[in-house]
């Protein structure tokens, strides 16, 4: 065996997980090739020191500063906007800005396509109806059936519910909020079948958004699909 | 203490995913108990990485607002404690992305800190000073090393002898084949035996 052959293996050698083979080939290097031995003892010796490096404290304040950034980033998602604007708009134009906000919404919801081969909008009660494939065999329909403010403890949230309806033989799909959005609510497991209510809470807000869900397949963990839906601003 | 006696109060998987079950239904308590649990070494993986206390405390902190808001995303195809040095790792990486590193100021606290252990250690008649002493040293020594590989062979370093993961673990933390990972382990302990050379004789004793 070459040096640089046997060197590539000289982590395992020295930690005992290499194989009987290869020991027995090192072992036969090592007889008679001093500087390769020195390069394991040294490399033993560093493996005990790496064990013994002493144990840091973490502060105390650790778990007290997670939670304060974890209430600020809810805070700053629940009312991004607000206060800047009520500062500079009088009351009057704060409700004509409202109102003028609400009329654009509308018109906007009545008048938008969704792009792509297999998502389609219509126009709901309250906000847009999604179609979304789950697989190659089921699809759901997803729509935002009332959207209500509410608090809890001294947080404000919007209450979304949505009706979530299944299609497809022996199709189960779980919901669940997506990666990074302040959401509030249990992942549902729904059938294929008569429409189900999914609720969550998501920060209040003062202009209409988008509220993102993650679609597993239950047939196939693998299958996973993002559901947005556009939320109205709640009254 | 050392990391060795640290290693050997792991936390039971199992009651790791319970308390990640009750996180997902927004039960807050759980979220703290499961970093009561871990932020010990959370925060020593930090410093290890960053070599720098104030760097540690924010990227501990950082990391535990990740596993918070992406808790509805683990499924338990790896064990908690796995994922939780997976977001550590990639926190630590996008931070030294935005930043450039601060060695000057990692020294002086790794001094700093050794100031602070001596004056411990004047209490503390159980242990010899001159052990001690040298101890600090070899620890001084073997981090300011450890500081000098480069990020990805430092976290390998780190998981696999400080922390005690496997190189299964480590590839699924890393998300790399175990092929790359024993690879790129070996280059880093040999880097580490090369920059170690000049102090051959402190780390013999």
């Amino acid at each position: 065996m070459r040096c640089d052959t046997a060197r590539e293996h000289f982590s395992d050698y020295a930690s005992g997980t290499a194989h009987e083979a290869l020991r027995a080939a090192l072992d036969l290097h090592l007889a008679d090739c001093p500087s390769c031995r020195r390069e394991v003892e040294d490399l033993k010796v560093l493996w005990r020191a790496l064990d013994h490096l002493e144990v840091v404290e973490a502060p105390p304040g650790l778990r007290a500063e997670v939670w304060r950034r974890i209430d600020h980033d809810l805070q700053t998602h629940a009312m991004p906007t607000r206060r800047p604007l009520a500062a500079l708009l009088s009351a009057r134009w704060r409700r004509i800005t409202v109102w003028a906000a609400a009329a654009c919404f509308v018109v906007v919801l009545a008048g938008v396509t969704v792009p792509g081969h297999y998502q389609r909008a219509l126009l709901g009660d309250l906000g847009l109806r999604r179609f979304l494939p789950i697989s190659s065999l089921g699809s759901m329909q997803a729509q935002v059936s009332s959207v209500r403010p509410v608090v809890v403890g001294d947080r404000l949230f919007d209450e979304v519910h949505i009706a979530v309806q299944v299609e497809g033989p022996g199709h189960r799909v779980r919901i669940l909020p997506e990666e990074g959005q302040v959401v509030t609510g249990e992942e549902v497991l729904i059938g294929s079948g008569a429409p189900s209510e999914v609720v969550v809470r998501v920060g209040h807000t003062f202009r209409p958004h988008t509220l993102s869900l993650r679609v597993q397949d239950q047939a196939d963990l693998r299958h996973e699909t993002v559901l947005r839906l556009t939320i109205p601003a709640s009254p | 203490m050392t990391y060795e006696g640290a290693r050997k109060r792991s936390s039971d998987p199992a009651e790791d995913m319970q308390l990640v079950e009750r996180c997902k239904r927004g039960d807050r308590d759980a979220f703290d108990e499961l970093m009561r649990r871990h932020e010990r070494k959370v925060y020593n993986f930090a410093f290890r990485l960053t070599g720098n206390y104030d760097e540690a405390n924010d990227i501990a902190a950082e990391a535990f607002v990740r596993v918070y808001t992406r808790i509805q995303s683990f499924r338990g195809d790896s064990a908690f404690l796995t994922w939780l040095f997976r977001i550590v790792t990639n926190v630590f990486l996008d931070a030294r992305k935005r930043r450039r590193p601060r060695p000057s100021e990692s020294l002086e606290q790794l001094v700093e800190a050794d100031d602070r252990a001596l004056a411990r250690l004047a209490e503390d008649a159980s242990v010899s000073p001159q052990a001690e002493l040298e101890r600090r040293e070899r620890d001084t020594i073997l981090q300011r090393a450890i500081a000098g590989l480069p990020e990805y062979q430092r976290a390998m370093i780190l998981l696999y002898h400080v922390e005690g993961m496997s190189y299964e673990e480590i590839a699924a933390a890393m998300d790399l084949p175990i092929g790359t990972v024993k690879s790129r382990l070996n280059r880093a302990r040999l880097a580490l035996r090369h920059a170690l050379e000049g102090s051959a004789e402190l780390f013999a004793r």
